[in-house]
């Protein structure tokens, strides 16, 4: 049945009244599209393949302000002009690098100085001299240890107890001392230990040798006789 | 256009695109990088800096003192030197001369006093001369021990002959610590003639240290005692005057082998140096 007809009854007669349909207009011709090349569209490639297709463009612009960027940040905001904070200060690293640099500048042309005056005049009897007394000598500190010790018992008007009889001393190695700690009131023995730790203390001795306290008697006088062995400190 | 946008050439443009984000990435890298190793070089520079600065301020005031010094000051120690301390022959007349003076200028001949004195062949060590020598004294100990060390000062010109260079050098350090300003007094107290510092020894140090805290001070002059000034005290500077009236400073250089003492009587072997 043609729905575009209508029917109508007029006087018991059916009349068919065509209506006129509208032609079915055919769809617009496309527009003169873009010759096909061989390459296939990105429709029909892989889903990958599209991708990389449409982000290429964006991509490479990216890529290059990035690059730009990159290149202007390491320009412009070098390490030199960032600040670091060393001992409660705050100074830029350029500027410490620097000061180091200056300091080592001077540093070398201050030795240049030095040697310019050490051989505008030559001093070779001197420097031999410098040589020989370089080696620090043993028996006079030792000796002038011994001898504070001692002293220390002494007063303004009385002697000190600390006798020394004997003494051998050279280079080579210890010093050996014997003699006798005199006491009236018979604290020799005290008087020899405390001679002993006041020679430990000395820091120009390194060890003194453990004495065998005893206590004699001379007449009315106390004593103790001691034999030591003492080291001088740079003979370890 | 056309052609960029063309199918065959998107490939490319995407691999650009990935060349150029590569390459970005690699210069944000090299610069925190970058960052890193500069800030580590400045702390160790930050660290080093003290000691650096503390080193050139030292150096300079040391040549300051060389250059107040002087060549002449320094042509005069040379000539003494050549002369009295390390003369090209041992002089034996002199020695006597001096441990003579040395024994009197202690105490009197019956508290110290010189029995003999000898000397040997002389013989020759390291391409040098040396003359043995036996001196016998009688005296208590205490005064023989300052003959003995005033004879191993021997050959010592200055404060800074007697001192360890380790001590010398931690004293400017302390010194230049409390006060840089009071460096150069420092040099030159180190360059002071030994037997004027023996003098005057208080005066001197008082001097040094006029401008440094209290503590500094104290600790400073111990370790000045401590490690060689003291000895000088006691041994130098009893006598200090009566070897400048009698000419016989400097002494020449000598050195004690051995000593042996027996009661009051002591026995000392040194070795009298030359060229």
């Amino acid at each position: 049945m043609n729905t575009n007809s209508s029917e109508t009854a007029e006087g018991g007669l059916w009349q068919v009244h065509e209506d006129s349909a509208p032609a079915e207009q055919s769809q617009p011709s496309p527009v003169a599209s873009v010759p096909t090349s061989d390459a296939p569209s990105p429709d029909d490639m892989h889903p990958i393949l599209s991708a990389m297709h449409r982000l290429g463009l964006p991509l490479t612009i990216f890529g290059a302000i990035f690059c730009l960027l990159m290149v202007v940040v390491m320009v412009l905001l070098s390490p030199d002009r960032f600040p670091v904070t060393i001992g409660g200060d705050t100074v830029r690293i350029g500027t410490l690098l620097a000061q180091e640099n200056a300091l080592l500048t001077k540093e070398s042309m201050l030795m240049k100085q030095h040697q310019q005056i050490q051989s505008v005049t030559p001093t070779p009897v001197l420097h031999q001299l410098t040589a020989l007394t370089s080696v620090p000598s043993s028996i006079g500190p030792v000796l002038l240890a011994i001898e504070a010790a001692r002293a220390s018992f002494a007063s303004a008007n009385t002697p000190s107890p600390i006798r020394i009889e004997s003494m051998t001393a050279d280079t080579k190695g210890a010093v050996h001392i014997s003699g006798r700690a005199v006491d009236s009131d018979g604290r020799s023995m005290q008087i020899l230990a405390s001679f002993v730790d006041a020679l430990r203390s000395d820091r120009r001795i390194s060890a003194v040798s453990e004495p065998e306290y005893q206590t004699l008697a001379d007449g009315t006088t106390h004593y103790s006789p001691y034999a030591l062995t003492i080291t001088p400190a740079h003979h370890d | 256009m056309t052609n960029l946008l063309s199918q065959r050439r998107l490939p490319l443009l995407f691999l650009l695109g990935c060349v150029l984000c590569a390459l970005a990435c690699a210069l944000l890298l090299l610069q925190v990088k970058m960052f890193a190793i500069e800030k580590d070089r400045a702390m160790a520079v930050g660290t080093r800096l003290p000691e650096v600065t503390s080193r050139v301020n030292l150096l300079s005031a040391m040549l300051e003192s060389e250059k107040a010094y002087g060549a002449d000051v320094l042509s005069s120690k040379e000539e003494q030197a050549a002369v009295y301390i390390l003369p090209s022959q041992p002089d034996t007349a002199r020695t006597v001369r001096v441990l003579q003076e040395i024994v009197r200028g202690f105490t009197t001949p019956d508290q110290l006093g010189i029995d003999k004195l000898t000397f040997g062949q002389p013989t020759v060590q390291n391409g040098r001369k040396e003359l043995a020598g036996t001196l016998v004294m009688h005296g208590d100990f205490s005064w023989v021990t300052r003959v003995i060390a005033l004879m191993e000062m021997s050959g010592r010109l200055s404060v800074s002959d007697v001192l360890p260079s380790a001590v010398t050098n931690d004293f400017l350090g302390r010194m230049e610590a409390a006060n840089p300003a009071s460096l150069g007094v420092a040099s030159k107290f180190l360059y002071m003639d030994l037997l004027a510092y023996s003098e005057h020894a208080d005066d001197a140090e008082t001097q040094v240290f006029a401008d440094v805290p209290i503590d500094t001070a104290a600790d400073a002059r111990t370790l000045l005692l401590q490690s060689g000034l003291a000895d000088v005290r006691r041994a130098l500077s009893p006598v200090a005057a009566h070897l400048r009236e009698q000419a016989v400073w400097p002494l020449p250089l000598m050195r004690v082998k051995s000593v042996t003492g027996k009661g009051n009587v002591w026995t000392v072997e040194f070795v009298l140096m030359s060229r």
